[in-house]
């Protein structure tokens, strides 16, 4: 609860459709002597007072419009209306209409019950509706995605990082939730449509299951924030850091924007509302996504070239060149493959960490400067895999070797020029460009070289 | 159209078209029927607005005059032959239980 000039602020987040829940949260304010002025969002605001009995009434009218803050056109007929009925407009959030009174036995503004059910329906249904379909979009996408990676073979589970286990537990977690809340109105909905039809009064939840039903949501969404960061973090640090950050800037993006378009939006028109809505909106939304994208940028091109230097030679034009040079770090380099270096060295080194629950991989790259006899450009990238666990060793390597989408040749006289378990190529069946990765088996340790050469002769040079 | 709709209304209905047989407020409706049927059957101001609003819709009433936020309405004839079915029909019922009652 925050305070100032009198005013207090708390938070309640609760159902639109749970307006039994709202009226009764509202009069127990007032008996404390604090008496609602305006919410925004799931915050409402507190006039402090001398403590009354009030009784509240949240009323749906379908003439207003979900941008209106204050009342307007038939809006203004309808609380003449309620006026005369002896109840005091408070404030307007939409298609909800706060009114208040201090009779003993006030007359409902909506009698007809099936109506307040109908309009309830009508104002509820597309919000509660909104996260199981964001839920199924983001579900198509990332089971299209898993699906083609089982294609070839059964135990691609094992290639599964930390991040694909965070989108899943998001996924299932968000899945929930919407269902759960989805589920929750379809119930308080058909309840209470067989309930009028039987000629039984409406019900609606009270303010103590509605708390509980609140906290219940709000730890499982506690529980996928802390999940989210932690297996953003075990996945990589920096990469755990570039979530968190993008995260609290879309937060402080979207309070900036509320901030400054949400100010006096009471005295602002329904089309002005409208307006500053879908503009701010879109615009911090745009604002977000390309910040996002500088600062993924950024962390990517400084994760480069990390154990690498740079050389600076004349061409035999005399212009001055700069070349990264150097791979002192990296544990298998072309030389390792059996290339002669040239004497301008490596073009260009980098490396990459990710984590999986079952391996640490580390991704290299090698490009190599075309020496004096050649034209060519040779590149290598290999993928560095450490295994803490030989079971699942075994079941990665023989993944490989068995994936159907390959034609596996052994190459034993490499297998013993690097003194390796196993040395395999691989070769895609249905890639018609030079996709041949060659697989290194030592001890719970394998490397998967990608030898980026641009045709066959260029690879058989490089592993020969 | 507007016949189907209403083929059958609700007591509600039947005392807002009924006080509009002259020529009448909004507004002042919920509290008349209140009074002339001695709190037995209660409009809300929502509830009624909603009428008012379909009535009108429907070609059942018709606006007389505005009054800053205040509107008056009076039948027409679609909601005259509406009343009068309704005022049969309730009419033929009271009719049928009287045989048993007395």
């Amino acid at each position: 609860m925050s305070e100032s000039k009198g005013i207090v602020r708390r938070f309640f987040p609760i159902a639109c459709y749970e307006i039994a829940a709202i009226e009764e949260y509202l009069s127990g304010m007032a008996r404390k002597g604090f008496f609602v002025i305006h919410r925004k969002g799931f915050f409402w605001y507190f006039k402090k007072g001398t403590p009354k009995n009030i009784t509240y009434y949240v009323d749906i009218f379908d003439g207003a419009s979900w941008f209106d803050t204050r009342a307007e056109g038939k809006t203004l007929d309808y609380m003449e209306y309620c006026r005369s009925a002896g109840w005091n407009y408070i404030f307007t959030d939409g298609k909800y209409q706060f009114f208040c009174t201090e009779k003993e036995e006030p007359v409902a503004i909506e009698t007809d019950q099936k109506q307040r059910l109908k309009m309830i329906n009508k104002a509820s249904i597309s919000r509660r509706v909104i996260l199981p379909v964001i839920w199924m979009v983001y579900g198509i996408l990332f089971v299209s995605m898993f699906v083609g990676r089982f294609k070839y073979n059964k135990d691609a589970w094992l290639d599964f990082t930390y991040l694909d286990i965070d989108v899943i537990a998001v996924w299932t977690v968000l899945g929930l939730i919407g269902f759960m809340t989805f589920i929750n109105y379809i119930i308080f909905y058909l309840r209470n449509r067989i309930r009028l039809k039987q000629g039984k009064p409406f019900v609606a939840g009270t303010l103590r299951q509605v708390k509980r039903k609140v906290t219940i949501y709000y730890i499982s969404l506690g529980l996928v924030l802390v999940l989210n960061a932690a297996i953003a973090f075990m996945s990589s640090i920096r990469f755990g850091l570039v979530i968190l950050l993008i995260i609290a800037l879309v937060i402080s993006i979207s309070f900036l924007v509320s901030a400054i378009f949400g100010k006096n939006r009471e005295k602002h028109s329904r089309s002005y509302n409208k307006t500053v809505i879908v503009v701010s909106s879109l615009g911090g939304l745009a604002a977000s996504m390309v910040i996002a994208s500088l600062i993924i940028f950024s962390v990517i091109a400084t994760s480069m070239n990390r154990h690498s230097k740079s050389v600076i030679y004349k061409d035999k034009d005399g212009n001055e060149v700069t070349w990264i040079i150097g791979a002192d770090k990296i544990p298998f380099t072309l030389e390792d493959a059996g290339y002669r270096i040239s004497e301008k060295g490596y073009r260009d080194t980098s490396e990459y960490t990710q984590k999986s629950i079952f391996y640490t991989d580390k991704s290299y790259s090698d490009s190599l400067y075309p020496g004096p006899d050649s034209d060519a450009e040779y590149a290598i990238y290999y993928d560095k895999y450490t295994f803490g666990n030989s079971y699942f060793f075994e079941k990665w390597v023989n993944k490989y070797l068995s994936d159907r989408s390959y034609t596996v040749t052994k190459l034993d006289d490499l297998k013993q020029q690097w003194k390796a378990k196993e040395v395999c190529l691989l070769k895609a069946k249905d890639v018609k460009e030079d996709s041949d990765q060659v697989l290194v088996v030592y001890d719970r340790k394998c490397y998967l070289l990608s030898a980026n050469l641009q045709n066959q002769s260029q690879l058989r040079k490089v592993l020969d | 159209m507007a016949r189907k709709k209403f083929q059958t209304i609700t007591e509600q209905m039947y005392y807002v078209l009924l006080f509009l047989i002259e020529e009448g407020c909004g507004v002042d409706i919920s509290e008349q029927v209140k009074d002339i049927t001695s709190g037995e059957v209660i409009i809300g101001p929502g509830t009624l607005y909603t009428l008012l609003a379909d009535f009108e819709k429907e070609g059942l009433i018709t606006a007389t005059k505005t009054e800053g936020r205040k509107k008056s309405y009076i039948i027409t004839e679609a909601g005259k032959n509406i009343l009068r079915n309704e005022y049969e029909r309730l009419q033929k019922q009271v009719e049928i239980s009287r045989k048993f009652f007395e």
